[in-house]
């Protein structure tokens, strides 16, 4: 019992100490970024509110400045993105850049590669920058292009609103959309229909999941939201993303309720499973694995996700602690060994129920372990008072 | 051999999991160097 209580903890300050490694390597002025942006340019001139001057030398020794840059933030897919945006004299948009993120790679990639970007130079800086109205989105990768516009309007209109006379759009405020209320609504009946004990509804709640997490919002809890959260990216109000009131509710299932009621009945993922498991039963398929064997990989998610976690952190981009299968199966994205995984678990899970989300599925995982932590803990306040 | 040693087709549903899910992080890991 010492030697696991002295595993775990050896592995918790692993982990601590990559996130630290990553908290603390971040940042810096983005010198290089700013020449990539404004390669005319000599130097860089800081001015009020973080933005830069770009300042062109003459070989008389003139000065002439080309534009101004500046950097924000908005929240993408896995995280927060960063796009550094260089204004020229005239008030527009000269050249942008994305300087720092944490996206799934195969959705960045996507974006990079169409011609998203080049929709920027020549916009007014005072423009909304609104997906679908000023800006065209990159289809199956909705979250990563809103992110960059977001971002991209931020720094815009700082630079309009200190150095230009330019009227700027109203800023939104915020506001619950369609698929928040869809999923405040089916967050708050979960517990209802447990504590109900009708446990029978959970097929449909799976199914509810399936459509509003799974295929219209494609965003099933994943390893890159926690790594989000632990490396300190919290959203802003003003753009919540989807995934973020997921995984607050499901915490608060977690800390509050003491039971993870996400796995059985919200997880688009989990009703996939249920599916495949169903198919094997209709055709006598199923094996059941013994006690033995489900004890002997029991810790095997939890492994992985630790694993692909403290590989994130240390190499600066936690995105990459996503494994799921979520990314090829719902938002059709994915690298060649993604694309294997989808058939692989879907095939598996016909033989053995739920084989993905017993011992792969990261997420669950770290659910069930904060689930037993929380019981444990308790049970030790009880015995102490 | 002991029954409770031999390998079942479990086991190389797991080990080939773990072979698969290892060269998506692997790839992952590339595709940022």
């Amino acid at each position: 019992m010492k030697r696991s209580i002295a595993l775990r903890l050896a592995a918790l300050a692993a982990l601590a100490l990559s996130i630290m490694w990553y908290l603390t390597s971040g940042g810096g002025d983005h010198v290089d970024s700013m020449y990539k942006l404004a390669p005319q340019a000599s130097r860089f001139v800081p001015m009020q509110g973080g933005i830069y001057r770009a300042v062109k030398i003459a070989e008389d020794g003139s000065q002439e400045t080309l534009g101004f840059i500046a950097s924000e933030q908005a929240a993408g897919y896995a995280g927060p993105i960063m796009v550094m945006v260089l204004v020229n004299l005239e008030g527009s948009v000269k050249n942008l850049l994305v300087v720092e993120n944490i996206e799934t790679p195969a959705f960045f990639t996507r974006v990079m590669a169409a011609e998203f970007m080049e929709q920027f130079p020549g916009k007014k800086a005072n423009s909304t920058f609104a997906l679908d109205e000023d800006i065209d989105a990159v289809s199956r990768a909705t979250f990563t292009s809103r992110g960059i516009a977001e971002a991209a309007r931020k720094a815009s209109h700082k630079i309009v609103a200190q150095e230009f006379d330019m009227e700027l759009p109203p800023a939104r405020g915020f506001a619950l959309s369609y698929e928040h209320i869809t999923l405040l609504g089916l967050l708050a009946l979960v517990p209802f229909l447990q504590r109900m004990r009708l446990v029978k509804t959970r097929y449909l709640t799976l199914f509810a999941g399936f459509l509003v997490i799974g295929l219209w919002q494609k965003s099933p809890l994943s390893l890159s939201n926690i790594s989000s959260v632990l490396g300190g990216n919290l959203p802003s109000l003003a753009d919540l993303p989807f995934w973020f009131i997921l995984l607050v509710g499901v915490l608060f299932y977690v800390v509050v309720l003491g039971r993870n009621l996400y796995c059985f009945w919200l997880c688009p993922m989990g009703a996939v499973a249920e599916g495949c498991a169903m198919a094997g039963e209709y055709g006598k398929l199923n094996m059941a694995p013994s006690s033995r064997h489900m004890k002997k990989y029991r810790k095997l998610r939890l492994a992985l996700a630790w694993l692909a976690l403290v590989v994130g952190f240390a190499s600066l981009s936690p995105s990459i602690a996503s494994y799921e299968i979520f990314a090829p199966l719902f938002a059709l994205q994915g690298n060649k060994a993604q694309w294997l995984m989808l058939p692989f678990f879907l095939f598996t899970g016909v033989f053995v129920a739920r084989f993905w989300c017993r011992y792969f599925c990261p997420v669950g995982g770290i659910l069930d372990a904060l689930t037993t932590f929380r019981t444990e803990v308790l049970k030790w306040i009880r015995a102490k008072s | 051999m002991d029954p409770r040693k031999k390998l079942t087709l479990f086991d190389a549903f797991v080990a080939l999991g773990l072979v698969i899910v290892l060269a998506v992080l692997l790839l992952n890991v590339r595709s940022i160097f």
